[in-house]
């Protein structure tokens, strides 16, 4: 069933089961209870969530508004993938909706994994680079539709 | 190729990981070209199927705004590279590239990267991950630069 899971994250889709194992195997499971907090915006960022149960809120601090939700996470969807290749903080809060469980995997795990599995890496980095350019697409498309509006001022 | 060109590579951050083998085979796939200044490298929409080192000069990374109205994404020295979404996707450049000075380039075509990489899984390794590394440095800065403009719109 977590294979399954794991299967649904872009970043693991070409893999095959057994390389799905092996990134179960360095994943764990974290329970939280409603309201509680997974990680705060600045926090440092070392792990990526998977969704298994329950729900997680993406949130930002706005000054003099207040929680902006962002987005609500449902079991299948994952938050905090950057944080398996560097080590910025955390862009936003995520906090749990109600009781839930989330798999996670550490970012040092995941170098060592990846390091010792050449055939798993290169898929796993392949989708990752892939990903990555497509949203530093939308987002230069993003700040050029931006400036051109400013500009017009 | 040269021991020289063997060095320069080496002089990149995309390559810092590898070794002086594998520096060889990266070698092996590359041409150099030189620009004088202000020459257009390429410009946005166009198919992109090189990416390029920077050894020497300068070269600035812009996106047209309206017309005779740019904006610097970024200005890249020696020891940079750009040009490397052409080699993992399908997409057009995403923007013009531009020399500031009379640059001295190394360039790498997709197809020879694509073949280099298969066939060598701990060079593509170590470039993925730099690759990735670039891109989300890039992409940070990107988010920085809306959130200002945000700001200043709410400012108003």
């Amino acid at each position: 069933m977590k294979t399954e899971a794991l299967k649904r994250v872009y970043l693991f889709q070409s893999l095959k089961n057994t390389e799905l194992e092996l990134i179960l195997s360095i994943a764990r499971r974290w329970k939280f209870t409603a309201g509680q907090t997974v990680f705060r915006e600045g926090d440092e960022g070392d792990r990526f969530y998977l969704i298994l149960s329950g729900e997680v809120r993406i949130s930002k601090q706005v000054p003099g508004i207040g929680e902006e939700a962002l987005a609500v996470l449902k079991p299948g969807d994952f938050f905090g993938e950057m944080a398996l290749i560097d080590d910025a903080p955390r862009s936003a809060d995520a906090i749990s909706n109600q009781e839930t469980t989330l798999l996670g995997i550490e970012r040092k795990d995941f170098e060592s994994l990846l390091f010792l599995n050449k055939d798993l890496a290169y898929a796993v980095l392949w989708a990752f680079s892939r990903t990555l350019c497509q949203r530093l697409r939308e987002m230069n498309d993003k700040l050029q539709a931006m400036l051109a509006m400013r500009g017009g001022f | 190729m040269s021991p020289d060109l063997n060095n320069l590579i080496k002089g990149i951050y995309l390559f810092s990981n590898l070794n002086d083998v594998e520096i060889a085979k990266i070698s092996a796939i590359c041409r150099r070209e030189s620009f004088p200044r202000g020459k257009l490298i390429f410009s946005e929409g166009d198919p992109g199927d090189k990416l390029y080192l920077i050894t020497k000069g300068s070269v600035r990374v812009s996106k047209k705004i309206r017309a005779g109205k740019e904006q610097v994404l970024a200005t890249l020295q020696a020891g940079d590279f750009f040009g490397e979404m052409a080699l993992i996707d399908e997409g057009g450049r995403s923007a013009d590239a531009w020399t500031e000075d009379a640059s001295e380039l190394i360039s790498i075509s997709k197809n020879d990267f694509a073949t280099l990489i298969f066939r060598e899984k701990d060079i593509a390794t170590s470039l993925l991950w730099n690759i990735i590394r670039t891109l989300s440095s890039r992409l940070r800065e990107t988010d920085e630069k809306l959130k200002n403009l945000v700001e200043f719109k709410i400012g108003i």
